[in-house]
């Protein structure tokens, strides 16, 4: 079977079945923040590109969803096509300024526009709520559905899911990914090939700042608050963590990162109070024998069956 | 669940919580006829050390039931909510859809409590919180969230009463505020109280929650030449800022906090850096009451330590709420909310009412003063309670819109 299919068939098939063994709400949360941990793998995984700051897009397209639904008096959809139009905006901005600079410098630039932009959020109060976060926001019917019903809220989220993993993985795939990945390797040879690396950044950078506003958007209509953590570097964090766990080879390794890392931290919570002890251990574990991340797991399994077809035959 | 390890039992219902085996088993956990009730705090963060404390307040209360009410039996599920109001809402919506959980208490938190409160309104489930933001009986007030702390204004009134009767000469008040609902709430009602009392507000600085370094706030502080530093901030905040605050030497200023932390959290400071502060207080194991005295038995008995506000609080509430389920008969939670409306009990600080629009209990605040190094007879010995208020907010000032 077509490897491509294969992975789509896998994504398709967690998105139907999660629901049905986890609670829903785990479930949804897992498949938001999915989008999130793809999109941040564009940048980190597909250009190489270390960007600790994609919190600062997903909280943009969290309080400009909250901010359009409840001052702005929008209904569902502009206010989410207004949270990712925004974030990729706000990428292009924060793109152009720092996208020249590379490895730790472009690292730095990325946590220190993430701080100014989580303080811009606490400073303006008024708007976003400060500390407490943004409350009031509803979930407004959308073409006779009603997405207060939980169900048809996760079948609503699970189609944007699917979709942006089709999206995110054609890029990948697409001459603008070849030219990414083959820049993460060595950008002064694909900048004497005539292309422009800096420029297919920028648009790598800006893509990822959009899915990453549209996963900001689900997250503030899953939990109808939008909290002041989602813009803060600590999410940044989390969400390489749940790239790196995963494995960035694929798109397939973030939502495995990021399933993996929601449901533990859920588990671990429930087990022990210092649980972040215990999460700290598993990452550490998962970084020193899986370094391909938890896909890798997968392809240990499929080279083992193929040496073991290879002994038979 | 144990406070220090694991058992297999909380190994087992972690694993079902979080749907890890079969749904069918995952679900089973909450017997047919069990009443499940939750208890969201802090084992992390700000107000990690709550998280414990309020655990056992919640078991005195039950264990005084035996577990069971009106025949049913109780199960007290327990989350960290890590001081973030995310994952409150997180923690509490998956309380809801798999224990159907009708009745909480949370949080020390106001930014934690007041986003919890949004699920409480729309999904019917009673919350007794006991954050110190205004807004829950105020502002953001539901038909399902009530309050067990104090207000603010009763907090900031009474604490200023007292350091206006201590100190009768001083006059200007400089106030450190933590930028936050909590924080703004202190704030607002320092304003209103204050000038009443006969002191100036001599300036105010906003500090984010979680501050770490406070001398540039004591250096424009005593730029103004205050008589007394006002506080308005809590937990590992206020002990750093009391920290620094000491190391700084200032020695003729009265420092003073209306709402900021436990007897027990003060063992963190030296007796030195502690001396003289004046400290407002939801509770104090001392109050002479019969409901009081029976819990500071309990908890000796129990844990070998005297009850504090986070254990006081999760006692008291989950008391008041089981009083409430057997006055209504019944553990509906809007049949119960309706019965702690207008409620009069004798609870932990003596005769007890809730408001019936507001739903704020209605009680009185301590102010505690710590103690000279010299004079403390041993380490449990901080501070006396020397004052007693209960000021209740100005209807003008309350925005509940409840009728």
């Amino acid at each position: 079977m077509n490897k491509n299919l294969l992975a789509l068939a896998a994504v398709v098939l967690l998105a139907v079945v999660a629901p049905m063994v986890i609670p829903i709400s785990i479930a949804n949360e897992i498949i938001v923040i999915a989008i999130f941990a793809m999109a941040t793998n564009l940048v980190i995984g597909v250009a190489g590109l270390y960007s600790f700051g994609q919190a600062m897009f997903f909280g943009a397209g969290a309080y400009l969803t909250g901010y359009s639904l409840t001052a702005g008096g929008l209904s569902l959809v502009p206010s989410i096509l207004i949270a990712i139009a925004g974030a990729a905006a706000l990428a292009g901005i924060v793109g152009a300024v720092i996208i020249r600079r590379s490895g730790f410098y472009f690292m730095m630039l990325t946590f220190a526009f993430n701080q100014m932009a989580f303080y811009v959020v606490l400073v303006w109060s008024g708007v976003t709520g400060g500390e407490d976060g943004m409350a009031g926001i509803k979930r407004a019917p959308v073409g006779g559905l009603d997405l207060n019903d939980r169900s048809v809220f996760y079948a609503f989220c699970a189609v944007l899911f699917v979709a942006s993993y089709v999206i995110l993985r054609q890029i990948k795939k697409s001459p603008l990914g070849l030219v990414l990945e083959a820049a993460k390797e060595n950008p002064r040879r694909m900048a004497s090939l005539g292309y422009s690396v800096h420029g297919a950044q920028l648009a790598a950078f800006m893509i990822s700042g959009a899915f990453a506003g549209l996963a900001g958007s689900l997250y503030v209509l899953l939990y109808r608050f939008v909290p002041i953590d989602s813009i803060s570097w600590i999410m940044s964090g989390n969400v390489v963590f749940m790239v790196v766990i995963g494995g960035m080879s694929s798109m397939v390794g973030p939502i495995m990162g990021a399933a993996v890392f929601v449901w533990l931290q859920g588990l671990f919570s429930l087990l022990w109070a210092q649980w972040a002890l215990l999460f700290g251990l598993f990452i550490i574990f998962v970084v020193f024998t899986l370094r391909g991340g938890l896909i890798e797991l997968f392809k240990r399994v499929a080279r083992i069956r193929r040496a073991g077809e290879a002994h038979h035959g | 669940m144990t406070p220090s390890g694991f058992s297999r039992r909380s190994v087992l219902q972690a694993l079902a919580a979080s749907g890890c085996v079969a749904p069918g088993f995952a679900w089973a956990q909450a017997a047919a006829g069990d009443l499940n009730i939750a208890l969201l705090s802090q084992n992390s963060g700000n107000f990690a050390t709550h998280g414990e404390v309020v655990f056992k307040g919640a078991t005195i209360a039950l264990e005084e039931r035996g577990h069971t009410i009106l025949g049913r039996k109780i199960n007290l599920l327990r989350r960290d909510d890590e001081g973030k109001p995310a994952i409150g809402v997180r923690r509490l919506t998956e309380l809801v859809e798999t224990s159907q959980v009708k009745f909480f208490i949370g949080n020390a938190s106001s930014a934690v409590g007041l986003a919890e409160s949004e699920i409480a309104a729309r999904e019917k489930i009673v919350q007794y919180a006991g954050g110190g933001s205004d807004e829950f009986t105020g502002a953001r007030c539901n038909p399902y969230t009530f309050q067990w702390s104090a207000s603010p204004y009763t907090a900031s009134s009474t604490t200023l009463e007292y350091v206006r009767k201590a100190h009768p000469n001083a006059k200007r008040v400089y106030t450190l505020t933590v930028d936050y609902a909590f924080g703004h709430s202190l704030l607002k009602y320092t304003r209103e109280a204050a000038p009443e009392l006969g002191f100036e507000l001599a300036g105010n600085d906003m500090h984010p929650l979680g501050e770490r370094q406070y001398t540039q706030y004591f250096n424009k502080a005593l730029a103004v030449k205050p008589d007394v530093i006002l506080l308005l901030t809590a937990g590992s905040d206020f002990l750093a800022a009391v920290r620094q605050l000491s190391s700084y030497g200032l020695k003729k200023v009265i420092v003073a906090a209306p709402w900021a932390a436990e007897l027990d959290e003060l063992k963190e400071l030296t007796p030195q850096m502690r001396a003289g502060l004046i400290l407002g207080l939801n509770y104090h194991s001392s109050i002479n009451t019969p409901v009081n005295k029976a819990f500071v038995a309990a908890a000796a008995k129990r844990y070998q330590m005297l009850p504090t506000y986070a254990m006081a609080y999760a006692y008291d509430t989950f008391r008041t709420i089981f009083l409430a389920m057997e006055k209504a008969k019944s553990v509906d939670s809007t049949a119960v909310a309706r019965v702690m409306e207008g409620m009069q009990l004798d609870s932990v600080h003596g005769p007890t009412s809730i408001d019936a629009r507001t739903h704020q209990t209605n009680r009185p605040y301590y102010v505690c003063l710590c103690k000279q190094p010299d004079a403390q007879k041993n380490d449990q010995d901080i501070a006396d309670l020397v004052f007693q208020g209960d000021k209740p907010q100005p209807a003008a000032l309350n925005q509940c819109s409840r009728t």
